[in-house]
């Protein structure tokens, strides 16, 4: 009898993937904490105080104090900001949480990757480049390119919504891509001014730019793994597959 | 929200381009279109607009300002252009307000004698594109009016207000504490002082809910002459906050919760006058206008070289300028900056050069955007201690058949609670990871054959939360199927524990059994001891990797064992097995084998397989397993020399 293979969770796979096709470029790995100062969360990021805007990400608050349960990953870009001089090349992956009601696509915990590039020279060009780079590798594929779409996020300006090329069907069209041939798959934009002043970081010398999107969606793009809740099941039926 | 593709036709003299190509260009460079459907004769656009525009964008004007800047259309008539006259002053309605703070504006004016009747046709169609119900003409104007330019509005019934000195006084103030209102749908709402009203300034009378709904106190009904019509700003905090509290969201709240500019309450009052006049009649008596603090004017610097900075392209002056021209931006040449562009009024979310910069980009297209990477840093990416030092935890723990699983973050029991869980049972956040493990065990080792295992090993990486603050965990848990005796949880858990050990670099055993065979480990403490790595030693993993979903139905166990010549190999029986198993058998696994010499001398080997039968569609039945193990055992029994047992 051979001795039992252990297993590595699927979005441990990724999280390895991403960091080593990232540290490619050059972007080292930032963390901070999954729960988080309101500060961080939100007002450092532009979202101003009660304002619709902060309606677009369901928040988990802490009972007694103004802490949250950290909604995108997009605060370790602020922590990083404040203790490191530019220039900058970061991602963080890492565990947020929504609060929203849960089905096959929507968990009230996930994870996600948000990246970072802070310099004397940026702009959406890079970030493009950056982006489709990081598909191409991901996916294995050549002929993956992105699309941007005009959107809004407070922490940018300009703001977009990121569709990739569909890596089953190249484009032409299957039922993973809805038969659109691209899939929505990141925010991304140029950091805010108020977000580099809130940092530390002057915005008439440096320019950044910024992207984020779930992992588990990428995972579950990449492997077929039809319910996102399996992901957090603790259920080796899915874990001892990969 | 929802746009009729006729009404925005209404604002070109030209023919705007076929429905489809407007939701593709929109979706590109201004707001998502989520659904276009055909109407009769027209196109019903579902637009999604973010917060960032829903100050301006939540009309039929402001989609037709895109689809100008888009196409390169000009509007033949913008009614935010138009020249505003003032209206002549009232002699018979004032206007107090409470907490000038809360409401920036406010317009009333009264129109007497109109008749009160259905709409013309033209209008009611305009309302029932949208999905909205025709009421009256007076009613159906100001909700025509706040579709087309964005300002809600609203009429009351003058005469239900009480008149002193033949003058009525409008009052904004906050309302009494626990008074009951009772909205035009007939629902009632028990209000608080937080809440911003319309009053009766002479009465006392409550006649509305400030930007959110009207009352049946001054309700417009068949009855109704003279009307009096609020066009006004709001507090969009204060707006938000009531309509959350409330748990009544409108129309009207929907647009004052995201801050329209104090200035369109002038346009928008001008327009449903002159429309209620022509479709109910009457005569303009006055009107009314508290407006303290006018809003300030903007303008901003462009300059071709920021654009091209941020964008990445290469764009010349003229091009740009030329993308102003689109929107209708005035702009002058400036020494300093290339150019100063003035801001129209309605568009308060142009402030900073950036806000500028995303116009041109979007309309230019970020299609057009060229490949370019970005520039390479003189040092290597910084390693990351803690992904270091858990990625080789991860890979000992693999290598030792350790598997890894996530788990929820919220438990039902911990000290720090979340204000709003999404069920009782994630009401906290989780202070250890052993309590999940304990659940992930027993449920693992109840799919121990499924899963082909004897013995489960899991371990899991992730936060625990406490007063104290936040830390990373680490928790190792085995457990035995079915009465595995063979290797002891113990010692499973042990080897575990010293792998992890040898990953760190320091010493780990554990002094007594672990209770319950799992133990947990705080590796925030062990970590900052720990000396800082010099890279990322990944172990290597197979990339390979195919999913099949898992069943939802139960799955059945057989077991057999079959004695087979020593010439014979078990990958032959393994063949067999499948071939005549099927896509139902989803798992056999070899648990015993022994060898045994025959009287007459021959050598044969016996193993015996548990196999596990599951279907993706429907639960087995005993009957249908039973059936495919006749077809397995003959086919077996079929090889010259093989026996089943």
């Amino acid at each position: 009898m051979e001795p039992q293979q252990g297993h590595l969770h699927p979005l441990s796979i990724m999280i390895r993937d991403i960091v080593a096709i990232f540290g490619e470029l050059g972007f080292a790995f930032a963390e901070g904490p999954e729960l988080e100062s309101g500060y961080y969360n939100f007002d450092a990021l532009n979202f101003p105080k009660d304002h619709p805007a902060r309606d677009m990400q369901d928040t988990f608050f802490i009972k007694g104090r103004t802490d949250v349960m950290r909604t995108h990953t997009s605060p370790v870009q602020v922590r990083y900001m404040e203790s490191h001089k530019p220039p900058i090349r970061i991602i963080a992956p890492g565990k947020v949480f929504r609060n929203e009601a849960t089905d096959a696509t929507h968990e009230a915990q996930f994870y996600q990757i948000e990246g970072l590039a802070v310099d004397e020279h940026m702009t959406l060009a890079h970030l493009k480049t950056t982006l489709e780079f990081f598909f191409k590798k991901l996916f294995k594929k050549d002929d993956i390119s992105i699309r941007f779409r005009s959107s809004f996020f407070p922490f940018v300006e300009p703001g977009v919504e990121v569709d990739m090329t569909c890596f089953k069907c190249s484009g032409g069209g299957c039922g993973t891509c809805k038969g659109t041939g691209w899939i929505e798959i990141m925010g991304a934009g140029m950091v805010h001014p108020n977000v580099l002043k809130a940092a530390g970081v002057d915005p008439d010398r440096y320019q950044g730019f910024a992207f984020g999107g779930g992992i588990d969606r990428l995972a579950m793009l990449k492997y077929g793994i039809e319910d996102v809740r399996l992901l957090y099941s603790g259920d080796l039926r899915l874990v001892n597959q990969f | 929200m929802k746009v009729s593709h006729k009404w925005l036709q209404d604002y070109f003299d030209k023919k705007l381009p076929d429905p489809k190509t407007i939701a593709h260009e929109l979706t590109f460079k201004a707001f998502e279109i989520e659904e276009l459907t055909e109407k009769g004769d027209d196109w019903i656009f579902d637009v999604k607009v973010l917060p960032n525009r829903a100050h301006d964008s939540l009309s039929h004007r402001g989609l037709a300002k895109e689809i100008s800047a888009i196409f390169d259309l000009p509007l033949s008539d913008d009614p935010l252009r138009r020249p505003l006259s003032e209206l002549p002053a009232s002699q018979a309605l004032s206007i107090a307000i409470d907490n000038p703070d809360l409401c920036e504006r406010y317009v009333g004016a009264l129109v007497k004698g109109v008749t009160v009747g259905p709409s013309p046709d033209w209008l009611k169609t305009r309302l029932e594109a949208l999905g909205q119900r025709s009421i009256n003409n007076i009613v159906d104007a100001t909700n025509y009016v706040m579709y087309d330019i964005g300002q809600p509005l609203h009429a009351f019934d003058a005469r239900r207000l009480v008149a002193k000195s033949s003058e009525y006084v409008i009052q904004v103030r906050s309302a009494v504490k626990n008074e009951v209102f009772t909205a035009l749908s007939g629902a009632e709402y028990a209000l608080t002082e937080d809440t911003l009203v319309i009053g009766d300034g002479h009465s006392g009378h409550t006649l509305g809910i400030a930007g959110v709904k009207g009352g049946t106190a001054a309700e417009i009904t068949s009855q109704t002459s003279d009307i009096i019509i609020e066009s006004a700003h709001f507090n969009p905090v204060s707006i938000r906050k009531t309509a959350q509290r409330l748990k009544l969201w409108t129309d009207a709240s929907q647009r004052f919760q995201n801050d329209p500019s104090p200035e369109l309450a002038a346009y928008a009052m001008r327009q449903v006058i002159d429309l209620i006049l022509k479709i109910a009649g009457g005569t303009l008596e006055g009107a009314a206008d508290s407006y303290p603090k006018k809003q300030e004017v903007y303008a901003i610097p462009l300059s071709a070289a920021r654009v091209n900075a941020l964008l990445g392209t290469s764009m010349i002056q003229s091009d740009i300028e030329a993308i102003l021209k689109r929107f209708g931006f005035a702009y002058e040449p400036d020494a300093e900056s290339g150019l100063i562009v003035s801001i129209p009024f309605e568009r308060l979310d142009l402030r900073i050069e950036e806000d500028l910069i995303e116009e041109i980009g979007r309309i230019y297209g970020y299609n057009k955007i060229p490949a370019e990477m970005p520039p390479a840093l003189a040092v290597k990416p910084a390693i990351n201690k803690s992904f270091a030092y858990t990625s080789a935890v991860r890979d000992a723990l693999v290598a030792q058949g350790f598997s890894e699983i996530f788990t929820s973050s919220f438990r039902p029991t911990g000290s720090i609670e979340i204000e709003n869980p999404l069920t009782d049972d994630k009401r906290f956040l989780r202070e250890n990871l052993s309590e999940s493990m304990k659940d992930a065990l027993a449920s693992n080792v109840r799919n121990a054959d499924l899963l082909g295992l004897d013995q489960i090993k899991l371990f899991e990486i992730s936060a625990t939360f406490a007063e104290e603050g936040e830390t990373l965990s680490l928790v190792l848990g085995v457990a035995n199927a079915n009465g595995f005796k063979k290797i002891k949880e113990a010692d499973s858990l042990d080897e575990g524990f010293r792998a992890v050990g040898t990953a760190l670099g320091i010493e780990l055993t554990l002094d007594e059994p672990a209770p319950d065979n799992l133990f947990e480990l705080n590796l925030n403490s062990i970590l900052e001891d720990l000396p800082d790595p010099r890279g990322y030693y990944f172990a290597p993993y197979p990339s390979d990797q195919r999913y099949a979903p898992i069943s939802a139905y139960p799955f059945l166990i057989r077991d057999i064992a079959v004695f087979i010549p020593d010439e014979d190999s078990t990958s032959d029986l393994e063949r067999l097995l499948r071939g005549a198993g099927s896509e139902l058998l989803v798992r056999m696994t070899l648990f015993d084998t022994f060898t045994k010499t025959f009287p007459d001398g021959t050598k044969k080997t016996s193993f015996a397989y548990r196999l596990i039968f599951q279907a993706h569609d429907r639960t087995l039945t005993d009957e249908e397993a039973t059936a495919i193990m006749e077809k397995i055992t003959a086919a077996l029994n079929a090889q010259s020399g093989w026996q089943v047992r």
